[in-house]
């Protein structure tokens, strides 16, 4: 615990840590001092000069950003020198600022607006001609600059090259002319460049998706969470006229810190796609939400009494309230335990659902060591991405990468092996924590097999150790915790635990089997055999998602009755029986579960499009027109339920999430269904035979995904369908960047232009997934061949 | 990406270069004035070059380049013709003696002739006020300028070349050592070259 002291500012007492920056503690203590390139998050460098105090004892004004408190010391922040320095850099900044505020996106929000009207001099004696510039410019594919707004506090630039590692942008030129600029041929192309726009103090930075979207005064907000992927970054969703128009980071420091990636921050734009569904179709044919609701019921019906077999595919982008209801309508309404969230892309969800030394975000830094055993976290879980850099740059905490492609984390890493299983634990430091992140490395790894070498490495490890298993989707951890999983109940609990079945029973008025159920391949087989009489898919299309496309679609044609439920169009939904409307992100109310277990509020913002309902609603309708009584009226009602159910949920009431504290969430508590590989892990693929490379197929940040898709900005950010391969590897074939080749994977063929990459992995092709192409038919072993086409 | 402009004996004279600071980052400015050698400006993939050989990124060696309005980041002719305009030339006529080169080749300011021969450009104090008006051509200095005289003094140049019309009528401040040309560019002499001063001195 840091030394407490007491600092006098304006004759008040205000108690402070030794060594905090003067500007913070006083802002602590409830007094504001203004400031420009100062932000919490960011390196102090003093350039604006719009802080300065007087310290006692010191010489001249002090920047308040760059002195650090120490006890006793003496402060006067609204002395008539101090009233004439914060006068004269206002007087100063606004010399060539052209003050157009009313055509400015941050008028009505912006610091320099509010700090001019309560420091500023309010005229000037600068008569001249102010500085012209071409405006605004393009510095990304999201970002605008104003450059004559830009009072060169520096902000940006460090956003960029401390926090994202992605050092693009800079001042250039001098005097009048100085402006942030990037590299003539080099763009600012940074997955964080949006952070940018939200710490810049004016309205020189400006995001193109919002730029002239709203008037901040004209906006209704909430604060959520993002479901773009499962960090579960904390910000401010905003609306204007039902449309949402903004997504901002909210400084919560369990998670984001105020960051968000582009993905997340630009993403809400699907929410108001004029492509959304917006009523319930049988074929193409609209149908009443009524008549829906009871062709579901008239089909469950059916199947309750001959006996036939219901399944659920997918849930993960459900809330948890959600989540919950479908576990529980498929468990008591159609006595099934076939139900599975993750389209055999992630982690057993048993191994972790049942992670019991669970590391947070925050134990990053802290710990001695990190072990990443994970996809290359900047494509799937940026933010999470930030933390980890965060921690080991400058080799605060030691790295050591365990398999994967090579990322931009790879320069931090103490050692580096090309897979987990070669990973020597001898390499870790003698003491201190350790912890393992985990997560499926590309699509078509054994994961068995990774997560039995993760169990082992913890519990060799002993108590120092703690594992942060991570799924890429939305909400897959709450998902798991929800019960939609084969062998899980809600609450962290095996399908089988009879006390967990106990609890349940009170609430749940139905049986189900004691077996695990099937996952969502033999689902789909189960189906393709013609054993499914109704197959929901939730949020989930196997024909895209799925890397086995002809089991998908095998499993779509087999399956009797198909009811997908979604916010767009899917491929599945051509081979519906019937397509439902979905209330997604920003339209309901509840909470989510991310990569730590924290689960955290997502709040409604919009209206749903016409007669999209929340799925929760749509199954306790059916299960109600069957005369069940089902429970789950609203979110409040059903998060009161799994807290009384799910063991590891006891802790989340809506009362956790109130005030202050309540933004930072609630942890669930581990819970205590417990996973062991069954059988041998498969070995490890040998060298690739033939002609043939070894195939990889893993995420990009932006890819062809229903989400991604419908949202205009983002679309078209994607690497398209390419093969990128290692300067030898490209160069042994003959192949150069941009040349095109045909790709065979086993029956498959597709067009793919090359890249060639230094970071990627000698003799390995990889291939982004879901970038347009159809999905590949992919396992560990999986090769392909590249042919050169003349072009 | 291969290095383009540094290889060979230019790549082991900027690593000597880099060599002789504590921070690498320090060889930024006299490797930029080796790249302008090159090619008369810095160019792109030069300086990207430049950046890997200090160890800075790109867009610090661009923010770099750019400040200093001696380094061109476009092609320029083949002499730079540099009028001062700062106060003591101005007063004794820099302006009208820069509008008639201006006004004869049919250019604005930093642009080059047609030709390719000759850029202009108006620079800030060249440090020879005693001599003013002045201009430089590729550096080297001619004071005391008339209007009248000025755009013959630049065709003489084209005639006779530089070093001639240099000898006869432009000035020569201090007899220059032979140097490294960008060291002479970068402004450091053997004079400037600062030695600490010893102990007791102080
Ligand atoms: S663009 Fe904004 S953040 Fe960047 S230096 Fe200018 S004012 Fe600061
Ligand atoms: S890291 Fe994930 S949760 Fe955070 S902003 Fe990006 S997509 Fe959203
Ligand atoms: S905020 Fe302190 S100098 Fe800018």
């Amino acid at each position: 615990m840091a030394e407490q002291v007491t600092i006098q500012v304006d004759g008040q007492p205000i108690e402070a840590t030794a060594g905090e920056l003067l500007i913070a503690a006083c802002e602590k203590g409830g007094v504001y001092i203004p400031r420009f390139c100062w932000h919490p998050r960011l390196r102090s460098v003093a350039m604006c000069r719009m802080c300065l105090v007087e310290v006692e004892g010191m010489r001249g004004l002090q920047p308040a950003c760059y002195v650090p408190v120490a006890d006793g010391m003496e402060v006067r922040t609204e002395t008539a020198a101090v009233k004439k320095a914060q006068e004269g850099v206002l007087e100063f900044l606004l010399i060539n600022h052209p003050l157009d505020c009313p055509v400015c996106d941050r008028g009505g929000e912006c610091p320099l607006q509010d700090q001019t009207l309560a420091f500023g001099p309010g005229e000037s004696r600068f008569v001249e001609e102010k500085r012209h510039f071409e405006k605004p410019i393009a510095i990304s594919d999201l970002v605008l600059l104003d450059r004559e707004r830009c009072i060169q506090c520096g902000r940006c630039v460090r956003a960029a090259s401390e926090v994202a590692g992605d050092p693009l942008i800079d001042f250039s030129y001098r005097g009048n002319d100085t402006q942030i600029t990037t590299f003539p041929d080099e763009p600012f192309k940074s997955y964080f460049s949006g952070n940018t726009v939200q710490v810049c103090p004016v309205g020189a930075l400006t995001a193109a998706p919002y730029r002239f979207k709203a008037r901040p005064w004209d906006v209704s907000s909430v604060e959520t969470t993002c479901t773009a992927c499962s960090v579960g970054c904390r910000g401010v969703l905003q609306q204007t006229r039902n449309t949402p128009v903004r997504f901002f980071g909210a400084d919560i420091e369990a998670t984001n810190w105020g960051w968000l990636c582009d993905k997340g921050r630009f993403g809400y734009e699907y929410v108001s796609h004029p492509d959304r569904l917006t009523r319930p179709t049988k074929g193409r044919v609209p149908v009443t939400w009524a008549e829906a609701i009871d062709e579901v019921a008239d089909r469950v019906e059916d199947l309750r009494a001959g006996g036939g077999a219901a399944a659920a595919i997918g849930g993960a982008r459900l809330t948890n309230e959600e989540a919950y209801a479908l576990s529980k309508f498929m468990r008591v309404v159609c006595s099934t335990n076939d139900v599975d969230c993750q389209l055999d892309d992630g982690l057993p969800g048993a191994f972790v659902a049942g992670t019991q030394q669970r590391a947070t975000v925050a134990d990053l830094a802290g710990a001695a060591a990190i072990v990443l055993a994970a996809p290359d976290l900047k494509e799937e879980l940026p933010v999470l991405y930030l933390r980890v850099r965060d921690a080991v740059v400058g080799g605060k905490v030691a790295l050591h990468v365990a398999g994967g492609r090579q990322s931009g984390l790879d320069r931090f890493a103490t050692t580096r092996v090309a897979a987990a299983a070669d990973f020597d634990a001898a390499a870790l430091p003698a003491e201190g924590d350790v912890v393992v992140v985990v997560g499926r490395q590309h699509l078509g790894q054994d994961t068995e097999a990774l997560a039995a070498w993760a169990q082992g490495l913890v519990a060799s490890l002993g108590g120092r150790a703690r594992l942060m298993p991570v799924l890429r989707r939305a909400n897959a951890h709450g998902a798991l915790d929800m019960g939609l999983s084969p062998e899980l109940l809600p609450g962290r609990v095996a399908v089988h635990d009879h006390q967990a079945r106990e609890r349940l029973s009170a609430r749940w008025a139905g049986s189900f089997p004691l077996e695990a159920g099937r996952d969502t391949r033999a689902i789909l087989e189960a189906a393709a055999a013609g054993r499914i009489d109704i197959l929901f898919l939730v949020g989930a299309d196997p024909l895209a998602d799925l890397c086995d496309p002809d089991l998908a679609l095998r499993g779509l044609e087999g399956a009797r009755y198909v009811v997908v439920i979604d916010l767009f169009r899917t491929a599945a939904s051509a081979h519906a029986d019937l397509v439902l409307p979905a209330a997604g992100w920003g339209e309901v109310d509840g909470t989510v579960t991310n990569i730590e277990g924290r689960v955290q509020r997502v709040a409604a913002n919009v209206v749903a499009p016409g007669q999209a309902a929340s799925d929760a609603q749509l199954f306790r309708e059916v299960a109600e027109a069957l005369g069940i009584e089902f429970g789950c009226g609203t979110p409040q009602a059903t998060m009161a339920e799994i807290a009384e159910v799910a063991p590891a949920y006891a802790g989340v009431k809506a009362s956790a999430f109130r005030g202050r504290a309540g933004r930072e969430g609630v942890l669930a508590t581990p819970g205590s269904v417990t996973w062991t590989l069954v059988g041998d892990a498969q070995p490890a693929p040998s060298a690739a035979p033939g002609d043939g490379l070894a195939l990889r197929v893993g995420r990009r940040l932006y890819d062809r995904g229903t989400l991604v898709s419908h949202c205009p900005s983002l679309a078209e950010l994607g690497p398209g369908t390419v093969v990128c391969l290692h300067p030898d590897t490209a160069a042994a074939r003959g192949l150069r960047d941009g040349d095109k080749v045909v790709a065979t994977v086993g029956e498959a063929t597709f067009e793919a232009a090359v890249v060639v990459d230094a970071a990627a992995v000698a003799d390995v092709a990889f291939v982004p997934h879901a970038q347009g192409g159809d999905p590949l038919h992919l396992d560990a072993s999986t090769t392909v061949a590249l042919t050169k086409r003349a072009s | 990406m291969a290095a383009e402009v540094f290889t060979g004996e230019l790549l082991e004279q900027a690593r000597a270069k880099v060599a002789e600071y504590p921070e690498p980052r320090s060889a930024l400015l006299p490797l930029l004035h080796m790249l302008q050698e090159q090619a008369g400006y810095v160019t792109t993939g030069g300086m990207r070059e430049v950046a890997a050989l200090v160890g800075v990124t790109p867009a610090e060696v661009y923010g770099t380049a750019t400040f200093y309005t001696m380094f061109k980041l476009e092609p320029i002719g083949r002499h730079l013709v540099s009028v001062c305009t700062s106060l003591s030339c101005q007063i004794l006529g820099a302006d009208e003696l820069y509008a008639r080169l201006r006004d004869h080749y049919g250019v604005a300011d930093r642009e080059t002739t047609a030709d390719g021969e000759f850029t202009f450009e108006e620079v800030e104090c060249a440090a020879a006020c005693g001599g003013a008006p002045c201009l430089q051509i590729d550096y080297r200095f001619f004071e005391f300028v008339k209007a009248d005289e000025v755009v013959d003094l630049v065709e003489d140049v084209r005639r006779r070349g530089l070093d001639a019309v240099h000898a006869e009528r432009g000035s020569v401040l201090a007899p220059l050592p032979p140097l490294e040309a960008a060291e002479i560019a970068a402004g450091i002499t053997p004079e400037h070259k600062w030695t600490p001063p010893a102990e007791d001195d102080a």
